[in-house]
């Protein structure tokens, strides 16, 4: 059984959860956001509800992500495994902090976006309740709004399609882990499985 | 013979109605839109292409008769992002109709340089009475009307789906035409 915080030797269930649960929410946004923008026509009569689902789950996204944060914040992280070279161990931690970055700031380009909207469209979360505007973006007058809007569009489209090429570099970061060093880098990011202590 | 060809050009020119002036818009000096409030904040929308087929002589309403075609898809504002709803399915669903006509049945006179026009608005293919009341008023051979007219969006199924709802856009339009014409061959 893990524990629920982190120890010196591996991530703890909470850590995991936000993690693999973030990591799917992440993966189908890119997906349906990259579907909505260039794929799925305006004028299908599912584009409305496809953009509420989207957006409530890019604001699941965001509220757990600063969850995560602050969870990464109180918890003591696992070191990296001996005998990675100081370029990997930046690479790593780099893919790391930006990763934290992304998934804070996409949601939010994309709630930014959205309260600098002219056609007043409501955010339902999932259909159980209204999700407000950002107050300071969403009372600017009407040409500063379209401004805004096009420049919140850009961020989160530039930061999404940032996210599925650091997605990419970090899934084989992980495969190199486990395949190629064959250590315990991705084990002891999973449910239930046994890590050696060092001391 | 030369005397029964005369007779007879008299005769076809006496029953053969009578010729209303033909006007020729002056594209620079009109502009076609509409206002509607969107977000509880007037919204307006002009269109970039459009023309319009006018046969007016004052004198000689009953044979007045004007054709206005509108490029749904030429509807511009200041957000393109809107503009391109707009001229979406939900919308104009400006390829599947490329174009709004107003077709006049009716020219009265109300007083002084007040006039109504009645006519049938189609868009989207569905097609219904409107009037439109206008001011003209003449400087030589040049006209300049104004007009205003009030129109029903959900009529026409414009704005569909979550947008047939009177929020966030209303459902009254107002139309607006500011329109300055010479007259043909003048």
């Amino acid at each position: 059984m893990t524990a629920a915080m982190n120890t010196r030797d591996r991530y703890g269930n909470v850590a995991m959860t936000l993690h693999w649960l973030i990591a799917l929410l992440l993966i189908g946004n890119l997906c349906s956001g990259f579907f909505l923008a260039n794929i799925m026509d305006d004028d299908n009569p599912w584009h409305f509800t496809f953009i509420q689902i989207h957006k409530s789950v890019g604001l699941t996204i965001l509220t757990l992500s600063v969850l995560r944060l602050v969870w990464r914040l109180v918890n003591p992280i696992p070191p990296f495994p001996p005998g990675m070279s100081l370029f990997l161990r930046i690479v790593a931690r780099g893919t790391h902090y930006l990763f934290y970055f992304l998934i804070i700031a996409i949601p939010l380009a994309g709630w930014a976006w959205v309260s600098s909207s002219t056609k007043g469209i409501p955010t339902h979360y999932f259909g159980l309740f209204p999700w407000p505007n950002i107050p300071f973006l969403a009372d600017l007058p009407r040409a500063q709004k379209i401004a805004n809007g096009h420049m919140f569009h850009a961020f989160h489209i530039y930061l999404a399609y940032s996210a599925a090429l650091l997605l990419v570099l970090h899934v084989a970061g992980a495969l190199y882990h486990q395949f190629f060093r064959q250590d315990e880098v991705l084990r002891r990011n999973w449910f239930g499985t046994r890590i050696e202590g060092r001391t | 013979m030369t005397r029964i060809a005369l007779a007879l050009l008299v005769v076809v020119a006496a029953i053969s109605p009578a010729e209303a002036a033909h006007w020729n818009v002056d594209s620079a000096k009109s502009k076609l839109g509409f206002t509607v409030i969107w977000n509880k904040q007037p919204f307006t929308g002009v269109f970039k292409s459009w023309k319009a087929d006018i046969d007016f002589d004052p004198a000689d309403l009953g044979h007045a008769h004007v054709v206005a075609t509108i490029d749904t898809g030429s509807e511009t504002s200041d957000d393109s992002d809107t503009d391109d709803g707009i001229h979406g399915g939900a919308g104009f669903a400006a390829s599947q109709f490329p174009t709004a006509t107003f077709r006049t049945t009716a020219i009265t006179h109300k007083s002084g340089n007040e006039y109504v026009a009645a006519g049938t608005l189609t868009i989207k293919g569905i097609s219904r009475p409107v009037t439109l009341p206008f001011t003209l008023t003449f400087a030589g051979a040049t006209a300049h009307m104004l007009g205003r007219a009030q129109v029903t969006r959900t009529e026409f199924k414009v704005g569909t789906g979550e947008w047939a709802k009177p929020d966030p856009v209303a459902l009254d339009v107002t139309v607006n035409v500011d329109l300055t014409a010479t007259k043909s061959g003048t």
